[in-house]
C-alpha cells in the first residue's frame, strides 16, 4: 500500500472541521438547554436538577471528544433529559405532595439551643458538618441557635435567639434614609442607557455632570447613580 | 406554560427521532441487503455483464445510503461494511465470484447485525 501524503493531510483536516463543527453544534445544544432550565446556581439545585445536569455534561462531552459517535445518540437524551426536567419541575410547582417526594422536606437541626440528634443521623449530617455549616453563617455558639434548619439543596438557614440577634435601625426607634440601588451609567468608557430610566438619569444631565466632572466618557472606568442622587466616579488608571 | 409546551416539543422531537430513526435505519439496512442478495443471485448466473451492473447498482445504493447510516450509528460499526462495499464492485468487475459471494455474504451479516442491535428488547436495553 502507498502512503500518500496528501490524503493524509486531507483527511486531518477534515478530522479537525468535523470536531469543529460538532463543538458548534454541542455549544448551541448546551446553551439553548442551559437557558431553558433556568437560572440556578450548583449550590443551589434540588437533588432532580443536579442529577440532570450532572447527566447533561457527561452525556455532551464524549461526542464532542469522539468523532466516531453518531451526534443523534447524543441530541436524543439531552432533549428527553430536559424535557422531562421541565414537565417534573411544574409538576413540582403545582403538586406539595409531589414536590415533597421528590425533592424531600426541609428538617429542623436544632431547636431552642438542642441539637436533634435523631434529624442529623436520618440526614446522615455529623455534628463537624454541622458546625462547619454554622460556622459559614457566623454562627459559633450552638446555644445561641433558636432553630437551624437543614434545606432540601443542602444548605442550612439559622435563626438567632432573640437576644443573640443583630441590632436593627428599627430596634433603635431612629429613621434612616432608604437605600437606593445604584445603577450603572458609563462602564469601562461607554455610556450604558439601559439604565438611565431606573436613576432618573437623562443624556443632558450625564453631560452636566461629565462637564463638572472635567473628565471625559472614555476615561471613566465605572460611574453609578442611585436615586438618591449619589453619585460614583471611578477615573481609569492613566499608566494602564 | 410556555415552558410546558417547550418541555412537550422537546420530548415529541426525541419520541420522533428516536421512532423514525429506527425505522428507515430499519428499511435502509433491508434495502442493502436486499441488494446484496441479488448481487450474490445474478454472480451464480455466470453473466458477469449483469453481475456488474448489479454491483454497480448496489454501489449507488450505498453512496445514497452511507451516509444516512452514519447519522445514526456509531462510526466505527459502519467502517467494515463501507470497506465491504467498496470493494463489491471491484471483484464483479475482476470476476472473482467467489471473493464476490464472500464479502457480500459478511456485508448481508453485518447489516443483520445492525438492524439486531437496534431493536428494542430486553437484550438491548438492558
Amino acid at each position: 500500500m502507498i502512503f500518500n501524503s496528501e490524503t493524509a493531510k486531507h483527511n486531518i483536516g477534515d478530522f479537525m472541521l468535523i470536531s469543529f463543527l460538532r463543538a458548534i453544534i454541542l455549544y448551541v445544544v448546551v446553551l439553548v438547554v442551559m437557558r431553558i432550565l433556568g437560572k440556578r446556581q450548583i449550590g443551589e439545585l434540588q437533588p432532580a436538577e443536579l442529577v440532570v445536569t450532572i447527566l447533561l455534561s457527561e452525556i455532551l462531552v464524549i461526542p464532542m471528544q469522539d468523532t466516531s459517535l453518531a451526534l443523534i445518540d447524543t441530541i436524543i437524551p439531552v432533549l428527553l433529559l430536559v424535557g422531562f426536567e421541565i414537565i417534573i419541575s411544574v409538576i413540582c410547582l403545582k403538586s406539595v405532595r409531589f414536590r415533597s417526594l421528590l425533592q424531600g422536606n426541609s428538617l429542623i437541626v436544632i431547636r431552642n439551643g438542642i441539637l436533634d440528634q435523631g434529624q442529623l443521623k436520618r440526614l446522615r449530617f455529623t455534628t463537624d458538618d454541622l458546625l462547619e455549616a454554622l460556622r459559614k453563617k457566623d454562627v459559633f455558639d450552638i446555644s445561641t441557635v433558636q432553630y437551624a434548619i437543614v434545606e432540601t439543596d443542602g444548605t442550612l438557614s439559622v435563626m438567632l435567639k432573640a437576644e443573640y440577634e443583630p441590632v436593627k435601625i428599627k430596634d433603635m426607634n431612629i429613621t434612616a434614609e432608604e437605600n437606593a440601588f445604584p445603577s450603572v451609567v458609563i462602564s469601562d468608557g461607554k455610556i450604558i442607557q439601559s439604565d438611565f430610566k431606573e436613576c432618573g438619569m437623562s443624556y443632558p444631565k450625564l453631560q452636566k455632570i461629565i462637564k463638572k466632572n472635567k473628565i471625559e466618557v472614555k476615561k471613566v472606568m465605572l460611574m453609578t447613580l442611585d436615586k438618591n442622587g449619589k453619585i460614583t466616579l471611578i477615573k481609569k488608571d492613566e499608566d494602564k | 406554560m410556555k415552558r410546558v409546551i417547550t418541555a412537550v416539543c422537546f420530548i415529541l422531537t426525541a419520541v420522533f427521532l428516536a421512532v423514525f430513526g429506527y425505522f428507515d435505519l430499519k428499511s435502509t439496512c433491508e434495502d442493502l441487503i436486499y441488494s446484496l442478495q441479488n448481487v450474490v443471485a445474478v454472480s451464480s448466473s455466470d453473466n458477469n455483464e449483469e453481475t456488474v451492473a448489479a454491483a454497480e447498482e448496489c454501489a449507488r445504493l450505498w453512496e445514497e445510503s452511507g451516509e444516512k447510516l452514519e447519522m445514526y450509528l456509531n462510526h466505527s460499526e459502519i467502517d467494515s461494511v463501507e470497506i465491504d462495499f467498496k470493494s463489491i464492485r471491484r471483484y464483479a468487475e475482476g470476476e472473482q465470484d467467489i471473493m464476490l459471494t464472500e464479502v457480500c455474504f459478511e456485508c448481508i451479516n453485518n447489516l443483520e447485525h445492525i438492524i439486531e442491535t437496534e431493536t428494542p428488547s430486553w437484550g438491548t436495553v438492558l
